[in-house]
């Protein structure tokens, strides 16, 4: 019974000091004006004036060449692709023709060796 | 020396869209105009997230470099105030994360024992305009638990709470519905309770 009540006023205890808390939402201290606000802010203007990239040449180049850059950069893949197979292609065409001419010089492709082994 | 007095009354009584039309144009004074007419407000929206008066004129200025750069962009779809204080609850929050990051970073370093002196200095407490010690300390117990919410919610109660926002205002702030910024708000509201319910749980 004694532990139920003093469970009970330690609620109210700590519900008191939330509401006290919550009370601080309402008595919120608004900041004084500031004379030299609007000095500081020429200053400020002055130097992002003297920083500023003109933001129209940046926004037209965005605007126009990132469709084309997108399209040479395909068009640059496309190309080194076609060199890298046609590359493959003609060396494997050379290694045939290497190939054979060796084999033409030692005369590996004479049938009257196959006749002789399959004979013997 | 009149001319000019005039000049500057004359706009700032402008309506939002002669102002961006007059900001647009180069006209003498209009930006001016603008920023003096947002900036308390803008000031105060940062304040409200980052909880630090000098990190909140930072970015308040940010803000304002934001307005000047893009305002050709402003399309006018949603109203020039609405605009404003959506770029200076981005911004507030891109500081946040930046923070976050820089904290867990540090904790990284130091679990690996890479010193960083500068990690070692702590921000003075004196930041916090609370002059009472106590009042001050449940401002950071607070504060500690609504930077545990999630980002939306913590955005609908930190507009309406700390700035004053209408519902309707930070409806078309967070680009929602009005139904949808009361269910947050409600639901941060819950969440703050229980977490400051565990906090006081464990620490009284």
């Amino acid at each position: 019974m004694n532990r139920h009540k003093m469970k009970n006023e330690r609620k109210e205890q700590i519900d008191k000091e939330v509401e006290k808390t919550l009370q601080q939402l309402d008595r919120f201290e608004r900041l004084e004006n500031d004379p030299f606000f609007y000095t500081r802010l020429q200053a400020q203007l002055k130097s992002a004036r003297n920083q500023h990239v003109p933001s129209g040449l940046l926004s037209f180049i965005g605007r126009h060449f990132r469709p084309a850059f997108l399209v040479l950069l395909l068009l640059l893949n496309l190309v080194s692709a076609l060199v890298v197979f046609q590359n493959r292609n003609s060396a494997s065409n050379s290694q045939t023709a290497n190939i054979s001419s060796f084999a033409d010089e030692y005369s590996i492709n004479d049938k009257s060796y196959d006749e002789y082994f399959t004979n013997n | 020396m009149n001319q000019s007095l005039s000049e500057a009354l004359y706009i700032s009584v402008m309506e939002d869209a002669e102002l961006i039309r007059a900001v647009k144009a180069g006209e003498t004074g209009a930006f001016q105009s603008l920023v003096e007419q947002y900036q308390d407000r803008v000031i105060n929206t940062c304040y409200g997230f980052v909880r630090d008066r000098e990190d909140a004129k930072d970015i308040a200025q940010e803000v304002f470099i934001e307005i000047y750069q893009s305002l050709e962009k402003f399309r006018e779809e949603a109203k020039l105030s609405t605009w404003i204080y959506r770029i200076s609850v981005t911004k507030s929050l891109d500081f946040l994360r930046r923070k976050n990051r820089k904290k867990r970073m540090g904790q990284f370093k130091k679990l690996f024992n890479i010193d960083d002196v500068a990690e070692r200095i702590e921000q003075p407490s004196g930041n916090n305009p609370d002059k009472n010690m106590e009042a001050r300390e449940r401002a950071q117990i607070l504060q500690q638990a609504m930077d545990r919410l999630p980002e939306n919610q913590k955005i609908a109660i930190t507009l309406s709470k700390y700035e004053g926002f209408s519902n309707k205002e930070i409806s078309e702030i967070m680009n929602t519905s009005v139904s949808s910024v009361e269910s947050l708000i409600h639901r941060a509201k819950v969440n703050l309770k229980k977490k400051l319910y565990r906090y006081y749980d464990k620490h009284l």
